[in-house]
């Protein structure tokens, strides 16, 4: 479908722009006439994305982190974020609820469930050693602004 | 910018987190409400967070942490005034199934 509006996104993966991330994509889905709660919801869904990428994707290391997001003409919207770093080896593993990869951690393993519980729909392309794309959509109900 | 303050109430430790719980501002979050354990040994530590603008699955993790930390010591963990935003990941955890909510501070 053509895309109405849509921006990207290139920045280090640092954990304090996992803040910054959000904000953007969350304040370029605002463009449209949007809930509060849908804006709640992308935010959280963007933030859990993000974070995986910076310690799962890149662990230890540092690289860079890409945000696409396409407002499409029937107000879909549709945000992909993708990294470079290490890749899921089971993505189905990884997608269980309360499932961690990091162990002796505080991380609850929700990360994707809150992404499925905020968004429509979310997919995950992965190949260990070659990076990992979360793609996330969800439609927005909203006046044309 | 996200802070945390506490405030002493005999056997109560209460803390509360004003700005956004994530996996960033976990980190010093955590460190600083371990320091206080640490250091005061409360029986209950309440965890206010009426003014937690944002929270992500991060904040979960750091609830839960806590939750253990205060079991293991034989004390209690109390999370109170759920704000909207922190409520809405929260209420998908389940884990209101095993902590004590309340509504207003105690």
């Amino acid at each position: 479908m053509k895309a109405k509006n849509y921006m990207r996104l290139r920045f280090p993966s640092k954990s304090v722009n996992e803040s910054f991330s959000r904000a953007a994509v969350s304040a370029f889905a605002a463009t449209l006439d949007i809930t509060v709660g849908d804006l709640a919801d992308i935010k959280t869904a963007v933030s859990e994305a993000v974070t995986n990428s910076i310690i799962h994707g890149y662990a230890d290391s540092e690289g860079e982190i890409f945000i696409q997001a396409v407002i499409a003409a029937d107000n879909t919207l549709k945000i992909t974020v993708k990294d470079n770093g290490c890749g899921i080896e089971d993505i189905k593993l990884a997608m269980q609820p309360t499932y961690t990869g990091i162990k002796n951690s505080e991380r609850s393993g929700l990360g994707f469930s809150v992404m499925k519980a905020f968004m429509d729909s979310v997919s995950v392309r992965s190949k260990k050693g070659c990076g990992t794309t979360v793609t996330l959509i969800k439609k927005l109900a909203c006046e044309d602004a | 910018m996200t802070n945390i303050s506490f405030v002493q109430q005999g056997k109560r430790l209460v803390a509360t987190i004003c700005g956004e719980v994530d996996q960033h501002t976990c980190a010093s979050l955590r460190r600083e409400i371990d320091a206080r354990l640490a250091h005061e040994l409360p029986a209950v530590l309440e965890l206010d967070l009426q003014k937690v603008t944002f929270m992500d699955s991060s904040g979960i993790g750091l609830i839960l942490g806590r939750y253990k930390r205060m079991s293991e010591a034989g004390g209690k963990l109390v999370v109170s005034r759920v704000s909207d935003t922190s409520g809405r990941v929260i209420g998908m955890s389940g884990i209101t199934k095993i902590l004590d909510i309340t509504e207003e501070q105690k």
